[in-house]
This record gives structure tokens, C-alpha cells and sequence, in this order.
């Protein structure tokens, strides 16, 4: 059977969880849009820019179809919170509309930026995958288009070693639809912009000796062939590979371009 | 490296909205605004749509945020130049020609889509009044004529709809949302086609008795075929001529333990008669697959009552099952009721009213409706009434306008503005 093929539209949703990385190394300054920034700044307007860009696909005319859940978490310190709202859980994307309160033309600012304390990635995972296993076992989404999972982080987990971050990705991409394996697409910021990214890797050779990016590759879902070609653009291969959902050492560019293609390779009625 | 792929739907929005947008050969294009002074813009499942005009011409620039649609559109660009058809809205792909600022601070260059859209009114703004008969019988042909040349051309637009049909102030129809368009013999559009035309005659025949819009278009082999069929049913007035149509899809299946194999197509068994094609004309074939009536019509209609309507270079006319004709095929249109056994004949002089021997009943018309309850609507000098199955007006034409006969014996009928009942003798109910 055909995965990651199912249309969506407002019977057959997809999730999103964007996992943010708020701990203390995130006050590091780089540059981003033309200014010297922090990445925690950096990256709520990341965020942002992604929520923004779901609530325009799934706008049609003057109304904002049910077509999109999502859910962010931040990691910082000890704990995994939600960056919206009171509790952890999905949010419709049309909840998103009602709180945007500006016009379709500005970016509106739901994520504020922090940076503080430790990386508890590997609760954030955990967190993610308590989510997304309810949120594809409820009969509605059994045959949607599986939960996308961005991890957006710029340094090592501190709550486990690297056997429970493997353990805890692998149980998030175990999960499934009717339609696929949910996917985990870890992403990596890099902290100076002239050190060397690997985006989207077609095998793990391209991030040589670097353990930690070995790792990430390992933690990350295959992307499936319909994001093949919109990948390979991205990297300029001309042969489109077997590409994971991770990037290492990625420049903020190449981040939102990661992002995009995970929202703009579906199939959005 | 992030100007390798598209920019996403917030990168055209955020750019156009601020106005951090420039171009090459579109230079003097100015968006359209809504009342908050915010461009008008749509998003597909491929495209931001802004709507826009160019020299004062309305136009919609189409943003792709999908690196697939960019070659389908370069294609149907270089086609639609090439063919030039005046039924296709103007369609290019301009490489190159929009420079936007993306949120990463990267500036770059944008393909775009240009549509030009036609003077005229989308189709579902059209049907939302009520047409008059003549009106959407008109319509109707005009569409029918369309999608015929745009089969003949080998397009297929393959996403229509009604808000994508353009009326044009001459009458004329374009198409435009040509996104999805491809230059192909496909029977895609075939259904949309069938609909579209369905939806317009209903629209001020709300009772027109046809198949649907996807028994239509299963048993077209082609569009010719197709657009054959629609003709039939956008000058039917009776509800066998409509219902043939349906025969040619029923035929495949129901003939299928029968061996016509050396036909070429062939049309549902009524009467004993099973009309078929060969070398684009038709004739009638008996049960054993013997030629009865050669074939030499350019439309052959299924035997009712030991008649059939035929269509031949000059005309439509009436048969018996001999082949003989009844009425000669010089006419318009004629409209065959097995149930009441009358022809109504469309000719330059009008509408009459013919028995199923061929004689006229009655003098000219300048309409005649779908007989029902052995009343037909007749029109002549702009007034109403109605005739009977003799040809005898029964009722004086002295109503501004008038609709079948019912069931249960009554009609409505307008005049002078308002609406009434009558019975069958022509009082009003009250």
C-alpha cells in the first residue's frame, strides 16, 4: 500500500509538533535576517514563521479550514512546557487564526524567545510521543497523513546518554497511521556559521566522525520519496537519494528551509 | 543553498504585503486591494493567486509554491502561445521575474504565473439568475460548442468548474484556471463537461428529464460523441430524446453476451432496432446484427413507439422503423413523444405541432414546451398558453410567461407580474 499519500483536508488531519530547545546555550548571538540576533530570538521567529506558514495553507478565502493540529513544546532546565497555552496538547489550526488578531500580511508572534538551564531532550521526545500516540490512536486520524515531529536543538540532550535517545526517537517513529510512520526530523543549529552542515544526509558517511551527528542520523525517519525532489533541490543533488529527516550544524536558512519542505511535500486539499 | 527551492506561501505573502517586491517585464502591474488595503489574494493546493491588472487589464499573478506545477506550467505556457485558441484565457510562465526578500534575508528571483482573465462573468455568477429558456438553451450551445473545440484542439483543462467558465459580454465562453490544463485526448474534463451543461439547462428547466452528468459522460467514446449527446438533450424537450443517451452507456453492458464485435459502437436494442456507428455515420441494426437502415445519419435516436429522430446534414427528421421518412429532415430540431405521440418541429418558421403520421397540426409558434397532462406551453408574440395534443389551443396565449402542467392537473403561470395556479381548463385556483 502507498504511505504518506493521504490528502488533507479538514476529515483527514495531519499533526505537528515543533519541540524547541530553550536552554541557556540558545543566548549564544548569530546572524540571522541581516541582523545579530540570539538563536533562542532566531528561533521563535522560526516558529512563528512555520505556524504562519500552515495557517496560510490551509486558508481558503476568507476561512481557515481544520486541516492542521499542532503543538509546541519548549525543553529547558528540567522540564518539558507548552509554549502555548495552559497545557500540554494539540491546538487546531484554526485556533491559531483566531488568535493571529493581524492581517494574513505580518508575522504574528505566538512564540516568545527564552533561553535558560539544561536540555532535556529526551523528556521532550517522550512528551511528544505520549502525544502523538493519542493523537493518531483517536478513529478520526487512523488513516490521516502521520504527525511530523521537529526537534529543533543546538547541543547534546543532558537527561540520558545516547542509548535512551535512541530508544525514545525510535519509539516516536514506531508510531503509525493507515497512511505511515510518523516522522522525527531532528534538526541541529549550528553555532558558528562557519562550521561545516549536513542537511538532509542520504547516508551517514556525510557526517564523517562526528558522533553526535552520527547519532542524530540514526535518531532520524527516512523521509519518504515524495520529499525526495523538493530535497534534493535543497542540497543540489542531481540524483534524488534515500534522505533522513535531520540536519547538523544547519545555518538558520537551511532551517527554514527544512521546515518548509516538511509542510509544503503534503498534499493539502 | 535555500534558493534552490520555492519560497513558501508566507514568503509571497509577507513580501507582497509589505510591497518588498520587484519585476522584469511586469513592471506597472498593480495588485488589487480589499477595503483594509491588503492585496486579494486565494491559495491553492500549488499556487498563491493575487489578483492584480496589468494596462488596466485584470489578471491574477500566480505564485507557485510547488517546484512540480513550475514545469506542467512552462509546458502549458509554450503550448497555449502556440495554439492560440481564443476559448483558452492568456497563460504564461515568466521565468525570473519577480524579485522578493525571504525571512532568511536572502533575496531572490521568483517564477511567476500570469493569467489574464476575460471580460465577461463567471458561470456560477450567471446561473444565479434565473435565464429564460431561450436564454440558457443558448448558453448551453455556446458551452457545448466550446468544449467541442477545445476537443478538437486536444485540451484538457482538468480542473473545471463553474467559476472558471467565463461568459463573455459577446457570448462567447472562455476558460481560464488553466493551471492544470494539459494538451492531451483525455475524457477527464468529459464529466465537468456533461454537469456544466446539465446545470445550465436546469437552471430555467428544472424538470429536464436526463441521465446524470456521469451516465453522460461513461457512455461517450469520445468528445464528439459527448458533445453529440449534450446537443440532444440541450434541444430535447421530450423525455425520451433526453433518456437516449442513456442507452449508449447501458448498451456496452447489456449487449455484452451479444456479438456485435464487428461494430464499431452500438446503441441499446429498443423496439427491435439497435442504432450503431460506422465510419462516423449511423444506421439501425436488427436483433441478429443485419443491417436494417443503413447507415447514413449524423444522429440516430432510439426507436419509441415505431419512431425515431434522426439528424442528417439538413436536418433533423422523423423515421419509422422501415427507414421511411415521416417527417423529412429539413427541420431544426423535432422532438418525438411516444407518450403522446406528437412531433414538435423547430424550423425557420417557428415551432408546430405534427401527429406520428407526419401531418401538422398546427400553425407556427415561435416556442412550444414539453408537453405534459396533454398540455403543451406554446409562446407566440411574447404571450403564453397552451395547446393540446390535437394542435387546438386550448387555453388563450395570454400569459407572460408559463410553466408544465403537474401532476395533479395544475400549472403555474405569471401574468402581469404575478404568479397564479390554473387548472386544466385554464382557471385559476385560488
Amino acid at each position: 500500500m502507498k504511505t504518506y499519500s493521504q490528502t488533507i483536508d479538514s476529515r483527514h488531519r495531519t499533526a505537528f509538533v515543533i519541540l524547541l530547545d530553550r536552554s541557556g546555550s540558545m543566548a549564544e548571538h548569530i546572524y540571522f535576517n541581516g541582523r545579530e540576533t540570539s538563536k533562542a530570538e532566531a528561533l521563535a521567529e522560526v516558529a512563528n514563521r512555520l505556524i504562519f506558514e500552515l495557517l496560510c495553507r490551509a486558508r481558503r478565502g476568507s476561512t481557515v479550514k481544520n486541516y492542521f493540529d499542532l503543538a509546541l513544546l519548549g525543553y529547558s532546565d528540567d522540564k518539558v512546557v507548552p509554549l502555548l497555552g495552559e497545557r500540554l496538547g494539540f491546538i487546531p489550526i484554526t485556533e491559531f487564526a483566531e488568535r493571529a488578531d493581524r492581517t494574513p500580511f505580518e508575522l504574528p508572534q505566538w512564540i516568545v524567545p527564552a533561553a535558560e538551564g539544561q536540555t532535556p531532550m529526551i523528556e521532550a521526545l517522550r512528551e511528544a510521543c505520549d502525544m502523538v500516540g493519542k493523537w493518531c490512536a483517536q478513529p478520526e486520524n487512523v488513516t490521516s497523513y502521520p504527525p511530523t515531529v521537529f526537534n529543533i536543538t543546538d547541543g547534546e540532550m543532558s537527561d540520558g546518554d545516547e542509548a535512551d535517545l535512541r530508544d525514545a526517537a525510535e519509539r516516536l517513529r514506531r508510531i503509525t497511521t493507515a497512511d505511515g510512520n510518523v516522522l522525527l526530523v531532528n534538526i541541529h543549529l549550528a553555532s558558528t556559521p562557519a562550521q561545516r552542515s549536513v542537511v538532509f544526509p542520504a547516508s551517514g558517511d556525510e557526517l564523517g566522525e562526528n558522533f553526535y551527528g552520527r547519532l542524530l542520523y540514526e535518531c532520524s525517519s527516512t523521509m519518504p520519496a515524495n520529499y525526495g525532489s523538493a530535497i534534493a533541490a535543497l542540497r543540489g543533488d542531481r540524483i534524488v537519494g534515500q534522505y533522513r529527516g535531520m540536519s547538523y550544524n544547519a545555518a538558520i536558512g537551511e532551517v527554514i528551509a527544512m521546515m518548509n519542505i516538511g509542510s509544503i511535500s503534503l498534499n493539502v486539499m | 543553498m535555500e534558493t534552490m527551492i520555492l519560497p513558501a506561501i508566507s514568503d509571497y505573502l509577507l513580501a507582497i504585503g509589505s510591497g518588498k517586491v520587484g519585476f522584469d517585464k511586469l513592471n506597472g502591474i498593480e495588485f488589487t486591494l480589499d477595503t483594509q488595503g491588503h492585496p486579494v489574494y486565494g491559495t491553492t493546493s500549488r499556487f498563491v493567486e493575487f489578483e492584480a491588472r496589468l494596462h488596466g487589464q485584470r489578471c491574477l499573478l500566480c505564485c507557485p509554491t510547488d517546484s512540480t506545477c513550475i514545469a506542467r506550467a512552462e509546458r502549458l505556457s509554450n503550448t497555449l502561445k502556440r495554439i492560440d485558441s481564443p476559448r483558452l484565457a492568456a497563460y504564461r510562465l515568466l521565468r525570473d521575474e519577480m524579485r522578493i526578500r525571504t525571512l532568511s534575508g536572502a533575496s531572490r528571483l521568483c517564477d511567476v504565473v500570469v493569467e489574464m482573465i476575460p471580460d465577461g462573468t463567471a458561470l456560477d455568477a450567471v446561473l444565479e439568475k434565473k435565464l429564460t429558456i431561450t436564454e440558457a438553451r443558448r448558453l448551453a450551445a455556446e458551452w457545448i460548442d466550446t468544449a467541442e473545440e477545445l476537443g478538437r484542439i486536444g485540451f484538457s483543462h482538468r480542473a473545471l468548474s463553474q467559476s472558471k467558465i467565463i461568459v463573455c459580454s459577446d457570448g462567447g465562453i472562455m476558460l481560464r484556471g488553466l493551471h492544470h490544463g494539459r494538451i492531451e485526448t483525455s475524457a477527464d474534463d468529459n464529466c465537468a463537461i456533461a454537469d456544466t451543461t446539465l446545470r445550465i439547462l436546469r437552471n430555467a428547466l428544472p424538470a429536464i428529464d436526463a441521465p446524470s452528468a456521469q451516465e453522460i459522460a461513461a457512455a461517450a467514446v469520445d468528445r464528439g460523441e459527448l458533445c453529440r449527446m449534450l446537443r440532444g438533450i440541450a434541444t430535447a424537450r421530450k423525455k425520451g430524446a433526453a433518456r437516449s443517451v442513456m442507452h449508449h452507456a447501458a448498451c456496452r453492458r447489456l449487449l455484452s453476451g451479444v456479438d456485435f464485435s464487428n461494430r464499431e459502437s452500438v446503441d441499446m436494442p429498443s423496439e427491435d432496432r439497435i442504432a450503431f456507428l460506422e465510419n462516423g455515420l449511423y444506421g439501425y441494426l436488427d436483433m441478429y446484427n443485419n443491417v436494417v437502415i443503413a447507415p447514413q445519419f449524423l444522429f440516430a435516436d432510439a426507436f419509441r413507439e415505431g419512431r425515431a429522430m434522426v439528424e442528417t446534414a439538413a436536418g433533423q427528421g422523423l423515421i419509422d422503423k422501415s427507414g421511411r421518412w415521416i417527417i423529412e429532415p429539413h427541420f431544426k430540431e423535432v422532438s418525438w413523444s411516444e407518450r403522446y405521440n406528437i412531433a414538435e418541429v423547430h424550423s425557420e418558421d417557428g415551432w408546430a405541432l405534427y401527429d406520428s403520421l407526419g401531418h401538422r397540426l398546427t400553425g407556427y409558434y415561435d416556442y412550444l414546451g414539453e408537453c405534459r397532462m396533454k398540455r403543451i406551453p406554446a409562446l407566440r408574440d411574447g404571450r403564453w398558453g397552451y395547446i393540446d395534443t390535437t394542435g387546438s389551443e386550448v387555453i388563450p396565449l395570454r400569459f407572460d410567461d408559463v410553466f408544465g402542467y403537474e401532476d395533479e392537473g395544475v400549472a403555474t403561470v405569471r401574468l402581469d407580474g404575478r404568479l397564479a395556479r390554473i387548472d386544466m381548463a385554464g382557471s385559476e385556483i385560488a
